[in-house]
């Protein structure tokens, strides 16, 4: 979240929003200003704006307290956490209104349950049973549904309705009603008694309580409105561990000296010490030093990676062995870990298309269902019904039509799957992604380094008769050393990982574009590519070379005596979880097609490997769009998945861009969804959980709206009682919110498929 | 500014829109009825006193 008054964006933290016709209500309020384009998010209690010059942050607030609210800017969340003496962190906002809640609906619920038994069990209503109940009755009704009551008022003087006045018109309806029949009708007489029943019947208004349904509803309304609370509180959890993945101290070098500060004092360019077991502060690169970095909270891969001089880490990873002095290269609102937590922030902020219809339908929903109540109580009273059937039906219909499960249906599902996803390192970069995800058929997948590791390994070691295999490797390797080009580095890490004692060079020389050379014990050894050999080649390495170019991989000649003394084979390998994904891909209906700038014969192979049968290859980053843009003509929905800067107009052209790295490179703003872990199973999760949280919000849309559809005419047909009513309502909403949270339990397939394998 | 936009006028005329609907649905009411298929109460809410006792 940011406020940055420059970009003239701000987020507003909104206070008093009880239903999602309040967020609607708010957010038009904003966007009527000049210049501004506003999205109030209800799930979130916040309103994301962008404005012109003209407007100032004080006219934003003024705004939203012209439409019965109050708003504050929120403060941008500090590059580093605040440290304070206090252990435990003051409350948030948030945490005080819910502790405020919980307390509004225990008391309410115990002076509640007495009044309903009473009501429901006869034998057991003494003499004066009603004016217990109205004592107990009236402070829930007052009190308890104070926050229902003050809402509605507070958007009655402008003139507009929300779910609040359904509520607050209904309790206070049923509540007026028992006083009036207890004061100057025949219920308030000694000995009264009556039954409880879920359907209502005719009768004498004047001699019958309806205490139980204004205490019930109001209780049961409280229930709903404290889970959801909570679960919002709950669903933002993801992003609020995110936040506190970072370090609260840092040792910086600082004239030699190893000093101790606060992370907000950190400046790029400094250098920091990270010991073993510690936290790294902030992104960087490793100037001293090699240790293991467990990066499992950022990527999610459990095993540590290497790093060593020159790799960078990130922010948040912990040193899981040795002592590393490293040069920061981004602080604050700049490192990864904040880009991370802003784009989860900004997914959640954001607003499907799906849930601006429930918000219009909302809308008008009230004052419709006010007439509808009106109209009800006008026409049993007209059909001789009486005044308790009347009533009854009215009030009934007051509050089952409240649709806060309606509201709470996206934003729920929204916030808990965009939760997940970051647990996972998925980042939704907004929800209209969800969308895309549905209808996407076809994936194009980048080759090195979302395929393929996009790191060069030996796959082959072939000597000259006479030669013998580990000396050959040993020589190239020894000369190689010497060599930062990933070929070199290849042979090297094979020669060590065969364990091979490399013998001493000299007189090393980069042979520009061609290879390298050096003496070893007073003989020239050459490593070149098949072009560059300053000796002739034979028939039977000269097709081996050709042979391995045709597979895809990058042979270098190896020479020394005057004469080829071995090719090796050097070629990107594949991931190994590469294959077992793109089959799950397939499984899930997508089509793969592998999209790269490398030779035909290179993209053919790799393929062949993963099972990916189309292969457009030999393209340009702007013929990776062209490409993209021909599948999309014919009638293909296209996701691109890659992971460098040439994919980054490929990422923002196809229909879903899914960008594979740390969060820090230009892939990632151009695409839709960013996948920390840089494993194609990642691809899969993403896939399946956008479609499952799609299929979760559209699930609680059809619930709620159904719920709404049907119990409506029940309860104008007098056919429910107002306190089942309100029950049946409350259920909805906890039924909509369990449904979201549904999406914690999301597995990732790889986890499923290694179980099952 | 709008009469519409005002929030008393929004308000007048959403009360009397209501009346309204109340008029015309009490009429269909008294079109269709009387209601009198249950004429004692057998369930639901009922009293078990001296009614007349009751007013005061």
């Amino acid at each position: 979240m940011t406020q940055s008054i420059a970009d003239r964006e701000l987020d507003l933290e909104l206070i008093g929003m009880t239903c999602a016709s309040c967020a609607n209500r708010i957010e038009r309020k904003l966007n009527k200003l000049d210049g501004v384009t506003a999205t109030v998010n209800y799930a979130t209690e916040q309103a994301h704006v962008e404005y012109d010059d003209g407007v100032t942050p004080d006219s934003l607030v003024e705004a939203v307290r012209a439409a019965g609210y109050d708003a504050t800017p929120v403060v941008p969340p500090s590059p580093t956490p605040v440290v304070t003496d206090d252990e435990d962190p003051a409350p948030s906002r948030a945490e005080i209104e819910l502790a405020e809640l919980r307390q509004r609906l225990l008391v309410s619920a115990a002076l509640t349950i007495p009044v309903i038994v009473l009501a429901m069990v006869p034998a057991w209503q003494f003499t004066y049973w009603q004016w217990l109940s109205l004592t107990l009755a009236a402070p829930v009704v007052v009190w308890g549904a104070l926050p229902f009551h003050r809402a509605a008022l507070a958007t009655a003087r402008h003139g507009t309705t929300t779910m609040d006045t359904l509520i607050s018109i209904g309790t206070l309806a049923a509540f007026g009603w028992s006083i009036y029949a207890l004061f100057w009708g025949t219920a308030g007489i000694p000995g009264m008694t009556h039954g409880f029943d879920l359907i209502a019947s005719r009768g004498d208004g004047a001699g019958n309580i309806y205490l139980e349904a204004a205490a019930g509803v109001t209780t049961f309304l409280l229930a709903g409105r404290y889970f959801e609370k909570r679960s919002k509180l709950r669903a933002g959890d993801a992003l609020r561990a995110l936040a506190e993945v970072g370090a609260k101290d840092v040792t910086v070098l600082r004239d030699g000296r190893e000093v101790t500060v606060p992370i907000g004092e950190l400046q790029v360019g400094e250098r920091f010490v990270v010991r073993p077991g510690e936290k790294i502060a902030t992104d960087g690169v490793v100037v001293s030093g090699a240790s293991a970095v467990d990066q499992s909270m950022i990527t999610g891969e459990s095993i540590p990676v290497e790093v060593t001089e020159g790799d960078t880490v990130v922010g948040g990873t912990v040193n899981a062995q040795g002592r590393l002095e490293v040069e920061a290269k981004a602080v604050g609102s700049d490192t990864a870990l904040a880009h991370m937590a802003k784009m989860v922030a900004d997914a959640q902020a954001g607003k499907a298309q799906v849930q601006r219809l429930a918000d219009r339908v909302s809308s008008v929903f009230v004052p419709v269902v006010i007439a509808i109540a009106v109209g009800v109580l006008g026409f049993w009273l007209g059909v001789g019904g009486g005044i308790t059937v009347a009533l009854t039906a009215a009030v009934s219909v007051l509050v089952i039509a409240c649709p806060c499960a309606l509201g709470l249906a996206t934003p729920t599902a929204l916030m808990v799957g965009t939760g997940r996803g970051a647990q996972l390192g998925i980042l939704l970069k907004g929800p209209e992604v969800l969308e895309s995800t549905r209808r996407v058929d076809t994936v194009t997948l980048d080759k090195t380094g979302t395929v393929t590791t996009g790191e060069m390994s030996v796959t082959e070691v072939i000597a000259a008769d006479g030669v013998d295999e580990a000396d050959l490797l040993a020589r190239a390797a020894a000369v190689e050393a010497n060599s930062e080009h990933p070929i070199g580095k290849a042979v090297v890490r094979r020669a060590a990982d065969l364990g091979i004692e490399l013998p001493l060079t000299a007189e090393f020389r980069n042979l520009a574009g061609a290879g390298v050379t050096a003496f070893i014990d007073g003989l020239r050894v050459t490593v070149t590519g098949p072009r560059d050999v300053p000796v002739p080649l034979d028939e039977q390495m000269r097709k081996r070379i050709a042979e391995a170019s045709d597979a895809g991989a990058t042979p270098v000649v190896v020479t020394y005596l005057d004469a080829v003394a071995g090719v090796i084979v050097v070629s990107d390998t594949v991931k190994p979880t590469s294959a077992a994904a793109i089959a799950e891909l397939k499984r899930m209906g997508l089509r793969p097609v592998l999209l790269t700038g490398d030779n035909e014969g290179a993209a053919r192979h790799v393929a062949a490997q993963v099972g990916i049968d189309q292969v457009i290859a030999d393209v340009t980053p702007e013929g990776k769009v062209a490409a993209i843009a021909k599948l999309q003509e014919s009638g293909r929905v296209v996701a691109m998945v890659g992971d460098g800067v040439n994919d980054a107009a490929a990422l923002a052209s196809a229909d879903l861009g899914l960008a594979m790295g740390t969060g820090t490179d230009v892939a990632i703003e151009a695409g839709d969804l960013t996948l920390v872990s840089g494993d194609l199973w990642a691809v899969v999760d993403a896939i399946a959980l956008s479609r499952k949280t799609l299929a979760t919000i559209k699930g609680n849309l059809f619930w709620a709206f159904a719920y709404n559809v049907a119990a409506l005419p029940l309860a104008a047909a007098a056919l429910l009682n107002p306190m089942m009513a309100g029950l049946a309502m409350a259920l909805s909403s906890a039924f909509v919110v369990a449904n979201s949270l549904r999406l914690r339990g999301f597995r990732s397939k790889r986890s499923s498929m290694t179980k099952a394998g | 500014m709008t009469a519409l936009s005002r929030p008393g006028v929004r308000i007048a005329g959403f009360v009397a829109g209501l009346a309204v609907v109340f008029g015309v649905l009490f009429g269909i009411g008294q079109a269709v009825g009387p209601w009198d298929d249950d004429p004692q109460p057998t369930h639901g809410h009922s009293t078990e006193h001296d009614q007349g006792g009751a007013h005061g």
